[in-house]
């Protein structure tokens, strides 16, 4: 297989893949995991969610070796379990993409209205949506290199303050005690923490290696998914020493109230620096693939053929993006007007994304049995057990997040997860006529 | 059965009726890329090179430094480059692999619904 001119190197899949995972909605959905844990075994909860996203992270590769796309859930899934329920799961995806994408939008407006009180967090949706709209219409992507270098200044600021907060006087874990919520909260906390691996595997159509032949998505995504493990678990680590949890629990801003808390202003304007860049290179990125993907599935007549409409110029499918930003911009000014409830979004992204990652797994054992003679690049050792392990946890994460979550959480879930099925199984058989 | 000859009689077809689409030589005025195509049953490669817009080379050969790959079965590859076949759908299907940039991808999909509308 000849190569692409534009290669990416093991260090580049995992820059893309850890930066697009790390998102400034990551901090109060840890502080979130925490609160449910209830002391400093978050640090332990993180430790068990990077194990478990790390054997996904497998059937990821293996799916990816298999079928390298960048449409790759409607793929996998079509061929594990047929037209229907593939198509019900790829728009509950775009779906579950679009809530993130909201509550990134919401959480990082509410970081430039600390930063600035004067302007509201409803007004910083507003600019950060129009921009945002402009960047994706005009098509700009962050190429490999810049990529490499944002990623390695948003994790080494992230690490660097952690350690300089848990090697600190401030530094105490005296008064926290270490999982007073018991077995029942830390699994609840391992669910909810699944969500800052969120978007790791959407690099897997990046591997230019999966064409030539080379597994390096293997050692990519676990080494990436190892990446953020351990990034998370410091940073949880010395905000628990540092800020009382009671302190940032209701805030969708714990990163700077750390940063301040540790060095002033200086530490507040460093975690802003780190946020800005999170959701500079996580959201563009997931809007970018998933009006993609609208294109696409609008091309294959799943939704109606406008969506398919491209840029003269750009080549950006432009009216698929003004639909995804008119949904997220009602989602996060929404949510601007309840900002107690910026957390509903954050749980469902975390219950569709176990979901996602228990189905994936499932694809990868019913593959086994439907395409035994298709290629792998890539295959998980020890028969289905990897899989079967994964996609039981991620079942029981998934029911574990909406039976301990707000009624909100279970209501957008299944009316999303409904609503899909609705359409794939009585619209396109009518928009294919 | 696609032959070899057959593929090769598609491709230039194709290629004239891009090289002498108005919409397409305003659109892809500025795009340059090396595009490869490779069949299986039977095996064949073929290789498209795009100057601002216009292909101005086909030939039966491979190159290290193709832009844009796509692979399939030599009769599905007829079938999108006849307009017998939504290549969004094969795509979508895993029948159709596409190695390229996403904008590249882009551009692909567009050209070939533009020849056959």
């Amino acid at each position: 297989m000849p190569k692409l001119k534009k290669a990416l190197h093991l260090r580049t899949l995992i820059s893309a893949s850890a930066g697009i995972a790390l998102a400034s909605s990551d901090f109060p959905a840890l502080i979130k995991a925490a609160s449910q844990a209830g002391g400093w075994s978050i640090f332990l909860v993180i430790l068990c969610s990077g194990i478990i996203t790390g054997l996904v992270s497998l059937s990821f590769a293996e799916l990816a070796g298999m079928y390298p796309t960048a449409a790759g859930v409607r793929v996998y899934t079509k061929k594990a379990f047929g037209d229907t329920p593939s198509l019900t799961i790829t728009i509950f995806y775009v779906f579950f993409s679009i809530i993130i994408a909201s509550a990134e939008t919401y959480i990082f407006s509410a970081v430039l209205h600390a930063l600035s009180p004067a302007l509201s967090a409803r007004f910083w949706v507003l600019i950060f949506l129009i921009v945002a709209i402009g960047m994706n219409i005009l098509g700009v992507e962050i190429a490999g290199a810049l990529q490499d270098v944002l990623t390695f200044m948003m994790f080494a600021g992230i690490i660097g303050l952690s350690l300089y907060a848990i090697y600190s006087p401030q530094f105490s874990l005296v008064s926290v005690p270490f999982a007073p919520a018991g077995i029942g909260g830390f699994g609840t906390a391992v669910a909810t923490s699944i969500f800052v691996y969120t978007g790791f595997e959407w690099t897997t159509p990046l591997a230019e290696e999966v064409a030539s032949g080379k597994s390096v998505l293997s050692y990519s995504l676990p080494l990436s998914v190892a990446l953020l493990t351990v990034t998370f678990a410091l940073f949880s680590y010395a905000l628990m020493g540092i800020v009382p949890l009671s302190r940032v629990t209701h805030t969708p801003i714990p990163h700077l109230i750390f940063g301040q808390t540790l060095a002033g202003h200086l530490g507040m304007y460093l975690m802003a620096a780190v946020s800005f860049l999170a959701t500079m290179t996580s959201f563009n990125a997931g809007v970018m693939g998933n009006s993609r993907l609208i294109y696409a599935l609008a091309r294959e007549g799943s939704f109606p053929r406008f969506m398919s409409k491209l840029h003269p110029r750009y080549f950006t499918p432009w009216i698929a993006l003004l639909i995804i930003f008119s949904i997220i911009a009602v989602f996060s000014v929404t949510i601007a007007f309840h900002p107690r409830a910026f957390l509903v979004p954050i749980l469902v992204a975390a219950s569709i994304e176990t979901l996602m990652y228990a189905i994936i797994s499932f694809s990868v054992i019913a593959l086994r049995y439907r395409e035994k003679g298709t290629a792998r690049i890539f295959r998980i050792r020890g028969g289905i057990l990897v899989p079967l392990f994964t996609g039981f946890v991620f079942l029981l994460l998934t029911l574990g997040i909406l039976a301990s979550s707000s009624k909100y959480v279970a209501i957008l879930f299944s009316s999303g997860l409904a609503l899909s099925y609705l359409y794939a199984k009585y619209v396109v058989p009518r928009l294919e006529h | 059965m696609v032959t070899v000859e057959t593929l090769i009689n598609t491709l230039n077809t194709f290629v004239q009726k891009v090289n002498t689409n108005t919409t397409l030589k305003k659109i892809l005025k500025g795009w340059s890329k090396l595009l490869v195509v490779k069949t299986k049953d039977p095996d064949a490669v073929a290789t498209l090179k795009v100057e601002k817009g216009t292909v101005v080379d086909v030939k039966l050969e491979d190159t290290q430094d193709a832009d844009i790959t796509l692979s399939a079965n030599a009769d599905v590859i007829n079938d999108i480059f006849t307009g017998k076949a939504n290549p969004s759908r094969l795509y979508l299907d895993g029948t159709l692999k596409v190695f390229a940039s996403q904008k590249d991808q882009m551009v692909l999909d567009s050209i070939v619904d533009i020849v056959w509308k």
